[in-house]
This record gives C-alpha cells, sequence and structure tokens, in this order.
C-alpha cells in the first residue's frame, strides 16, 4: 500500500472511528483500525463486535493494498503531525505501516487485513431492506428512548431498542421492566412490510453521537438476513448487530384513559422534582405526587411533589396544574421523572394516573408522537 | 486403523482440500480418532439438524478442542466440498484455523485470565462475571456467517453460580447459536447442565491413530511411535510433545516414579501413598495425572502377563523392568492392583480421604520378590 492524504482529514477519521475500537478483547485485530485503499480514497474503518465504524478520507493512491494497526498508536502519532501530506505504506506481505509526514517517521507493527471482521457496506446492500430518514429527528429519538433500556443484560432484548418500521413511520421504543419509551417518526418513504429490529442500546447511542449537526438525510439499511443495522451518515457508515428475539408488545402496556390527569409547566415540575430527590435518594428514590384538584370544575389544581427521608428529612414543593378527575396519591422513581422530564422539548407536559398501583403516563402536551410510561412505587398508608 | 464406516458426507481417504497441519483424518475433518463423535456432528451439519449445546468431555489433549473447531468450519465454510465438510480453504475456515472468526468465539481459563479486570492472582476456575460476559453478547445475531459457535473451554472449572448463570442461556439459545463445553470431568457439571447439552464422550485415542498422525504431520515413523507410546491415547499432547522435548522428559519422569513405586518395597509404596495421600488437597491434578500413569503401568503389567505387547503404553526399558517384575506375580495378583488403582481413583472422586485411599490401594498390590534397589 502506498497512499497520500492530509493530517487533518487521517485526524478526523481515526478519531470518528475510534469509537468502535474495542478496548478490552481476546481478538488483538479489534484495537486495531483498519486502512484500506478504495476506489481512490482511503477507507478506515473500526469494530468492536458490537458496533463498527467506517469513514472515508480522500487520498492519493500510488499502490492499493489494506493493513490493520494498533487504532490507538497510529491516532497519538498522526495527532502530533503538522497539518500537511502524511504518507502511509507498507509492503506486503510485510505487516508493517510506515507513517511519514516531512522528517518525522514511525513504523508500526500491524496485523493482516484478512484477519479483521468482514464489515459490509451500504451499498452492498443496496437491494435489501434500506430506509431513509431526517438526522436529526432520529437523533432527538433516540435520545428520548434509549435510556429506558434495561442496563443489566439479564434479558437481552431489554438491553436494545425496538425499531419498528412500518408504513411510513419508524417506531423507537426501550423498557426495562419499569419503565417504558416509545417515540415515532417519519420516514421519507413508505416500507413494504414492517419489519422489527432490535438495536443495542449502546449502539443506538453512538449513532445518535455520529449523526451531531448532520442534516442530510441518514440512510438505514437492514442485511437480509437480518444480521445487522447499516447507516448512511454523511461520509461514515455506521454498522451495528442486531440482537435476536422478539419485543414484548409495548402497546399493551400504555394505558389510554386516565382516571386524573394533569398538566403542568415542564420546568416547574422538573424544579420541585429535581427538590425531591434530594431527600428521596435516602428511601429508594421514592418521589410522591399528591394531586389536588381545583375547589370547582375548570379552578386550577396543585401537585404536591415531595419526599421523605427518615434520617435525613423531607421536603415538599407544590406546582400549579390543570386537573381533570378525583384527587389522587401516586410515587415515582425521582430518576424516572428526571429522565422523562429531561428528554422532553415542550413547555407542558401531562401526567396521567390510574390510582396508586396503576402504571402512569408521562408525555408532551402538544405532541402525540411520544410517550412514556412508568410504573409506580408502593407506597404505604401515610 | 480407522475401520468405521463412513457417512455418505463424510469422504474417503484422498478428501478434497488441502493438507494442513493438523493433517486432516480419512472422516475428512482434522480430527485424529473420535470417529464415532465426528460422525455425529458431521451428519448435524450435513443434515442441518444442529443441536444448541453439546458437552465434549475427555482428557486433557485428547481432541476436544479440534473436534469443537472442526465443527465450526464445518457449519462455517462459505464453500463446503461435501455437506459436512470444511474446505479449509475458504475466508471462514482460514478465520477459523487462526482463530479469529468473529462468529467463533473462545472461552476459557487463559481468556479470561487475560481480560478480567480483576482476577486477583489466581485463576483456577471460570466465574459468574465470566459467564455473564458471555451470556451478554449471546443475542447478538452472526457477524459473518449464518452461525455462531461459542467454544467453552475449561468447562469443569466453571463455579456453580456461573454453571447456574449459563443455564439462563442453555435454556433459552438463540437460534443461530451453538454451545459448544468442553469438559476434561463430565461429572464436575450440574446435571441440569448435562441434561440440557448433548453429550459427546471422548475416550483415548489407539496408539496407532496417534502415532499415524504425528507421521502425518511428518514426524519420523520411528519417532512417531516413541511419542504415541507415552501420549496415552492424547493426539493433543503427543503433537505438542513432538514439538517440546521437555514436555515429553517430563513424561518421561512422571512413568519413571510410577514405575519405580510399582516396583518399591511394602514399606516404599506406604510411604509414597502417604505422600501423594498430603499433597492431594493442594496438588489434586498432578496426583491424578500420576494415578493415571500408574494405571497405565499397571494395565502393562496385565498385558505383559496375558502375552498381548500390541496394546502396551509404555514400551522399551520401561516395559522390559515390568517384565522383569511381573514374572515374580500371578495373574489374578496383577488384576488385582488394576483394580485397585481404578478404586482409589474413584474414591478420591468422591471425596475419601486421600491418605486412606491410597493406603488401601498399595496395601492391594502383590509383593515384589526382587530386591532391586529403587531407580
Ligand atoms: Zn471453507
Amino acid at each position: 500500500m502506498k497512499v497520500s492524504c492530509l493530517q487533518d482529514g487521517l485526524q478526523r477519521a481515526l478519531a470518528q472511528v475510534s469509537r468502535a475500537v474495542a478496548t478490552k478483547t481476546a481478538l488483538p485485530v479489534l484495537s486495531n483500525v483498519l486502512l484500506s485503499t478504495d476506489e481512490g480514497r482511503l477507507r478506515v474503518a473500526a469494530t468492536n463486535l458490537e458496533i463498527g465504524i467506517t469513514t472515508w478520507v480522500g487520498a492519493s493512491i500510488d499502490e492499493e493494498g489494506k493493513l490493520t494497526v494498533d487504532a490507538r498508536l497510529l491516532s497519538e502519532f498522526v495527532n502530533t503531525l503538522p497539518n500537511a501530506p502524511v504518507q502511509l505504506s507498507s509492503e506486503s506481505p510485510r505487516t508493517i505501516l510506515t507513517v511519514q509526514s516531512g522528517r518525522d517517521k514511525a513504523g508500526i507493527n500491524g496485523i493482516d487485513a484478512e484477519d479483521f471482521p468482514v464489515i459490509p457496506s451500504i451499498d452492498a446492500e443496496a437491494e435489501g431492506f434500506s430506509v431513509e430518514v431526517d438526522p436529526q429527528v432520529l437523533r432527538e429519538m433516540i435520545g428520548q428512548v434509549e435510556f429506558a433500556a434495561a442496563t443489566d443484560e439479564s434479558r437481552p432484548v431489554l438491553a436494545g431498542v425496538l425499531a419498528r418500521f412500518e408504513g411510513q413511520t419508524l417506531t423507537l421504543a426501550a423498557a426495562d421492566g419499569f419503565r417504558l419509551a416509545v417515540r415515532h417518526g417519519e420516514l421519507t418513504q413508505p416500507v413494504p412490510e414492517r419489519l422489527d429490529t432490535i438495536v443495542p442500546a449502546r449502539a443506538m447511542r453512538e449513532l445518535a453521537r455520529i449523526i451531531g449537526d448532520q442534516t442530510d438525510p441518514i440512510r438505514i439499511a437492514i442485511t437480509p438476513n437480518r444480521s445487522q443495522l447499516l447507516a448512511r451518515v454523511g461520509e461514515t457508515e455506521f454498522l451495528s448487530r442486531l440482537i435476536d428475539g422478539t419485543f414484548p408488545d409495548f402497546r399493551q402496556i400504555i394505558p389510554r384513559e386516565f382516571a386524573t390527569r394533569l398538566e403542568l409547566g415542564r420546568e416547574a415540575f422538573q424544579n420541585a422534582v429535581r427538590r425531591a430527590s434530594y431527600f428521596a435518594r435516602d428511601n429508594n428514590d421514592v418521589v410522591r405526587l399528591t394531586v389536588h384538584p381545583g375547589e370547582e370544575e375548570f379552578m386550577p389544581g396543585t401537585v404536591e411533589v415531595s419526599a421523605t427521608a427518615a434520617e435525613r428529612g423531607n421536603s415538599q414543593s407544590f406546582v400549579d396544574a390543570s386537573i381533570t378527575g378525583p384527587e389522587t396519591q401516586i410515587a415515582f422513581n425521582a430518576r424516572y421523572l428526571a429522565d422523562v422530564l429531561g428528554v422532553l422539548k415542550q413547555g407542558q407536559v401531562v401526567v396521567g394516573v390510574n390510582g396508586a398501583n396503576q402504571a402512569g403516563v408521562v408525555k408532551a402536551s402538544t405532541a402525540e408522537d411520544y410517550t412514556h410510561v412508568i410504573m409506580p412505587m408502593v407506597i404505604g398508608a401515610q | 486403523m480407522v475401520t468405521r464406516s463412513k457417512p455418505v458426507a463424510a469422504a474417503g481417504p484422498g478428501a478434497p482440500g488441502p493438507l494442513t497441519t493438523p493433517a486432516v483424518a480419512p472422516h475428512g475433518w482434522p480430527v485424529w480418532g473420535h470417529d464415532a463423535a465426528v460422525e455425529t456432528l458431521q451428519g448435524a451439519v450435513a443434515r442441518d439438524r444442529v443441536r444448541h449445546a453439546y458437552l465434549i468431555a475427555g482428557p486433557d489433549a485428547v481432541g476436544k478442542t479440534a473436534l469443537a473447531l472442526a465443527f465450526a468450519a464445518a457449519l462455517s465454510c462459505l464453500e463446503p466440498p461435501a455437506p459436512g465438510l470444511a474446505c479449509g480453504a475458504c475466508r471462514s475456515c482460514r478465520k477459523i484455523g487462526r482463530g479469529v472468526h468473529p462468529d467463533v468465539q473462545s472461552w476459557d481459563l487463559a481468556r479470561q485470565a487475560a481480560t478480567a479486570e480483576k482476577s486477583g492472582g489466581k485463576n483456577t476456575s471460570m466465574t459468574i462475571e465470566t459467564v455473564r460476559e458471555l451470556c451478554a453478547t449471546a443475542a447478538l445475531r452472526p457477524m459473518e456467517g449464518r452461525w455462531r459457535v461459542v467454544l467453552v473451554d475449561d468447562a469443569e472449572t466453571l463455579q456453580e453460580t456461573a454453571q447456574e448463570a449459563l443455564l439462563k442461556t442453555l435454556e433459552e439459545p438463540p437460534a443461530f447459536m451453538t454451545l459448544l463445553l468442553l469438559a476434561d470431568d463430565l461429572e464436575l457439571l450440574l446435571p441440569t447442565i448435562r441434561s440440557r447439552c448433548q453429550v459427546i464422550e471422548l475416550r483415548p485415542v489407539p496408539r496407532a491413530t496417534v502415532a499415524a498422525s504425528l507421521v502425518a504431520a511428518g514426524l519420523p515413523e520411528p519417532r512417531a511411535v516413541e511419542v504415541a507410546a507415552l501420549a496415552g491415547g492424547r493426539p493433543g499432547w503427543a503433537h505438542r510433545a513432538a514439538a517440546d522435548p521437555k514436555l515429553l522428559q517430563r513424561r518421561q519422569e512422571t512413568v519413571d516414579r510410577a514405575l519405580a513405586w510399582v516396583a518399591g518395597s511394602g514399606y516404599d509404596r506406604l510411604v509414597t501413598a502417604v505422600r501423594l495421600g498430603d499433597t492431594f488437597t493442594k496438588k489434586r491434578g498432578e496426583v491424578f495425572a500420576d494415578l493415571e500413569t500408574l494405571l497405565g503401568v499397571w494395565r502393562d503389567a496385565l498385558l505383559l502377563h496375558a502375552a498381548q505387547p500390541t496394546y502396551l503404553t509404555h514400551r522399551g526399558e520401561t516395559a522390559e523392568r515390568l517384565q522383569e517384575l511381573a514374572r515374580g506375580w500371578a495373574l489374578d495378583d496383577v488384576h488385582r492392583a488394576v483394580c485397585a488403582v481404578q478404586t482409589c481413583i474413584g474414591d478420591l472422586e468422591a471425596n475419601v480421604r486421600p491418605r486412606l485411599a491410597m493406603e488401601s490401594m498399595v496395601s492391594q498390590w502383590p509383593t515384589t520378590t526382587t530386591s532391586r534397589p529403587r531407580p
């Protein structure tokens, strides 16, 4: 291989793929980055066998070839070079990469490219399942859903985010047994048939990071064997392996009607929850909502947000709310409330409650595309 | 020496595919001996009836890993020359050969030591953390192929909590995954684990087969026979020993120790029994290895007595010395000694007090009439 490219392009590419480089691995090649010549450009790829990131750098190619070298060492060296042309070369079958910029030179011992996992390209999957979606919509969707996925991996399906393609809608859903987040978004074209895939939550977060402030539509493809999701984001291709299994039917979990419905300002509610959370910390994060409807119909009511910790003390905050339905009380995990209030964008939120032992719903008052369900915490009589 | 009839899928001698090291045995898999096991697994691949879990059990270096990798190669080969076979040359076969196939993962003590965040120095058993890590990725669909093969070597060292954690994956195995548990000792695994696996037991391979495998790997015949004789039916050990004279020498020392024990006086025998009995808790593995060798020596004595030298484990000087000793014993006496060693091994496995088991064993050996000093 004999390639010349600009230092800043190479540095950016190595930084972009670095998130997919394995840190703790039984397979040394996974700590490496794959460099290969690809139709007049330099292809840079990394994978930790859960996700893969591939990107391309403009280059002038004197001799085709490919090689893998330690990702960290190469980045560190390249990052210190001036922004000038960098020559990368290796002489097959030797697996040493020579990196040269002016009088600075390094020889980095590598591993044969053949040992590197095959990362399918989204272009090669053009025949299979493929959709387009707005990048900022997708990024927001991921942010509103991924945190609800289970972190303990004892049920692999719940450690992932469901991505359901149906009609012209993409639905993302995540649940950990205590809460459920569901968000719908629009696809640019309808899909011929419904397709469910489960993407590891970590991979979803990484995809959101890669999207960044990208504005061009993102193409998403699923490999024909339904084993991987591929996404093209600008000059970068992202791969995630899919989790096998069936996601629970989340529609059954979402309550459609509420005995008591409250609408209140998101920021005021968020602040009240935060204040209570400091006291809830020592009491399993229990935050209690006591709903006091107005004296007469259509009169504003209040929601009392309180927490008590035997050792530490207690707090009460009152938030104005328009309330329909009878007085009620319910307790939630403070962290769960804080999480969902943190990802809602609108100023007014709706909380739907069906008594102290039924799941509650939190959503925006003006948008129907996001629903968050939280299981209540059991509270004793006070 | 391989005389079993082959399934349709298996090619005869001269099977297609390049002969690489280790050489391909007549059934078409790079596995020597274990014909019934190979036949079972080849058939599973050829008929697309692969089970989600296999438990491959047998002594150390008998060929468990070779069998498991051959199975993985046959499952993953991109251009199989015949159903149930692997070409040995495609991208998938090459990756499995070099241990870098992303869909064929091995978990063992060595990997645990290399990747565990803090191993605390000791690394003698597979922990629940390792199993959790394995299970966390178990549900990921394959990276390159249709199948994922997960090998768990040293499975006999899995802690009980680790085995329980593994059960969850065994109860709901993903459709594309086959889990291969490799264990030296079947009995150390929970019955619930065993019952969820198809058990494939590997026995020591005939010495002639081990020798043939060494010859096929390029070792001159006389040396191959010599190494095979010490291998105790374990081709993996034989190939390692062929490349490592130290291993061969250590093995010879073990044999010499066993022979000296057998040839010793009643008092010397008892002293050795007590010493080994007292070190048993600390050096369980070594004591068992010594006892296995001892069993081989007594068996040889029996064979020499019965004038059946073809099946001898030990040859040369060892055999000559044994022949000499055996002359002073009746056939029944030698037979009783063989049984006594077997009983002792069984007793130790059943946690009988080690010293008691050992003393009882040597008390049943026939006395030596020759008065040669111990070497
Ligand atoms: Zn092949």
